[in-house]
């Protein structure tokens, strides 16, 4: 096969390999420094920051034409999704509850 | 020296290369993974209970299920990669009981969800229908990363649960190192301004985010490294199917929740809450040292995400008499997926379990069961009714 060992393309594979081991260990050195850790930190920030008040924008033009349109807005959408999440939770509790309840009733009869 | 034929027969399929690597790159974002048959038992918000069709008949079967939880950052379907290279397949060829606790993908709407939330709201009621699905009244269950803090929340608030064994799988536990790892360098409270980005986020720490932070803690490897493989595994079908399991596990991620991002960084990373015991939910107080199942703890010797020292101290904390610490030679994600797994890792860990997954100590759960015998009460009851009518019928005939 072209650029095994034992072909003519090895030496280029083995300085392609050489390059990707050193270019490995001098970016996994970078990305270990402390300034690389403060500039990500920072840059995490600016961005979080910054499509945060383009988001803003978004959010406000959709509330806009969801009032326009007459239908819920992206808010509304997700306090209901809360509230569902929320009810399914208190009839998975209820579901637990009337089992028990069954099971308590269960071993009463057998106990009669 | 190779000859002429030779030579032009390598130079020929060298040309065919680049076309069959383009191909195997795009096509590997809808590559087949978690073919396993499976039904779902059970949904709760984004999150899913799945059971694996069993493939061994009931009385072969171990009588513990398992119950298996993945890192809440990425897709599940690791553990069922593709036929012949699936942990589920395997340990259901090993006769237990497989179910699988899916988190979803999170939205916007979930954005105050906690990694308290998943081990005290979502992670027991999933356990009670395992219970309730399979009848059994213990449940053995593994953590996989992330997976497997949120079990040992779920194990630590729930002492006299039906927690039967625990496997834990390359677990962030312990913070005490700071050197140990690049993302806890990253997200050192000197510079990282965790509040700053996590209430700026969109409700969650997008998957790009997250994968974009793994694949830089070993940059080249990831961003290069990983096509330099497929170039050289190219013309081995078997080996480009894996590749692009991989590569499509790798790039195909899911959200954290900014609240789950949050607690993550300021409670367990920074304030090592878990080991230091500190950690509360919902007033009560989180003891690694009250869990006393018997534990398995395997560690990846090579791992760069989650590196040694971050969980090989696990034992020391918990309460368990039984505890075994495994360290396996492989990296993080090809502990499980490797190629080597099915040799190494999975043996031993399905001979850990079946060790302990004997007959039940427990009485019965309530639930289906229950309702299996309620149901047969009220068939009873009908029948009894029937043959009533049946007779007033005659007697009103005659």
């Amino acid at each position: 096969m072209l650029f095994d060992k034992t072909t003519p393309g090895a030496a280029i594979r083995g300085v392609a390999d050489r390059l990707l081991v050193t270019a490995g260990e001098t970016v996994d050195e970078i990305v270990a420094s402390d300034a690389f850790s403060t500039t990500l930190a920072r840059g995490m920030a600016l961005a979080a920051t910054t499509t945060a008040s383009v988001r803003g924008v978004t959010h406000a033009v959709g509330d806009v034409a969801s009032a326009w349109l007459n239908v819920p807005t992206r808010q509304q959408v997700i306090e209901l999704s809360r509230r569902m999440t929320n009810l399914e939770m208190l009839l998975d509790d209820v579901d637990a509850k009337t089992s028990e309840l069954i099971e308590r009733l269960g071993d009463r009869d057998a106990g009669d | 020296m190779p000859g002429i034929d030779e030579i032009i027969g390598d130079a020929l399929r060298a040309a065919s290369r680049p076309a069959k690597a383009l191909k195997a790159i795009s096509t590997s974002f809808t590559y087949p993974v978690g073919r396993t048959p499976r039904e779902e038992v059970w949904r709760l918000n984004k999150t899913r209970l799945y059971r694996y069709k069993p493939v061994r008949p009931a009385a072969e079967r171990h009588p513990v299920p398992l119950l298996l939880v993945f890192a809440a950052i990425n897709r599940p379907f690791l553990l069922d990669m593709r036929p012949g290279y699936s942990f589920i397949e395997f340990m259901l060829e090993q006769g237990f009981d497989v179910y699988l606790f899916d988190w979803g993908e999170v939205g916007p709407e979930d954005s105050d969800m906690q990694l308290d939330d998943y081990g005290a709201e979502y992670l027991p009621r999933a356990v009670r229908r395992v219970q309730m699905d399979s009848g059994s009244s213990e449940v053995s269950m593994l953590g996989y990363c992330l997976g497997a803090i949120i079990l040992l929340l779920y194990a630590a608030l729930h002492t006299d649960g039906p927690m039967r064994n625990m496997i834990l799988l390359t677990t962030p536990l312990d913070m005490s190192e700071k050197d140990g790892s690049k993302f806890t360098a990253w997200m050192d409270e000197r510079w990282f301004d965790i509040d700053k980005v996590a209430l700026n986020l969109d409700g969650v720490l997008p998957s790009f985010a997250i994968e974009n932070g793994g694949k830089m803690l070993k940059a080249i490897a990831n961003y290069v490294g990983a096509y330099v493989n497929l170039w050289d595994r190219i013309d081995n079908p078997d080996s480009v199917a894996n590749w692009q399991a991989m590569h499509r596990w790798v790039h195909d991620g899911v959200p954290l929740p900014a609240g789950a991002f949050r607690q993550w960084v300021r409670d367990y990373l920074w304030g090592n809450a878990l080991v230091t015991g500190k950690h509360t939910v919902k007033g009560r107080k989180v003891s690694l040292a009250s869990i006393t199942v018997p534990t398995l703890n395997i560690l990846a010797k090579y791992d760069h995400i989650v590196p040694m020292a971050q969980s090989i101290t696990v034992g020391e904390f918990l309460g368990s008499t039984d505890m075994t610490t495994e360290v396996i030679k492989a990296g993080h994600v090809g502990i499980m997926a490797g190629s080597k797994s099915k040799g190494e890792l999975w043996p031993k860990l399905a001979a850990w379990l079946a060790e302990r997954s004997g007959t039940q100590t427990r009485p019965a759960p309530a639930g289906k069961a229950v309702r299996k015998s309620t149901a047969k009460k009220k068939t009873k009851k009908k029948t009894r009714k029937k043959t009533a009518t049946k007779t007033r019928t005659k007697v009103a005939r005659k």
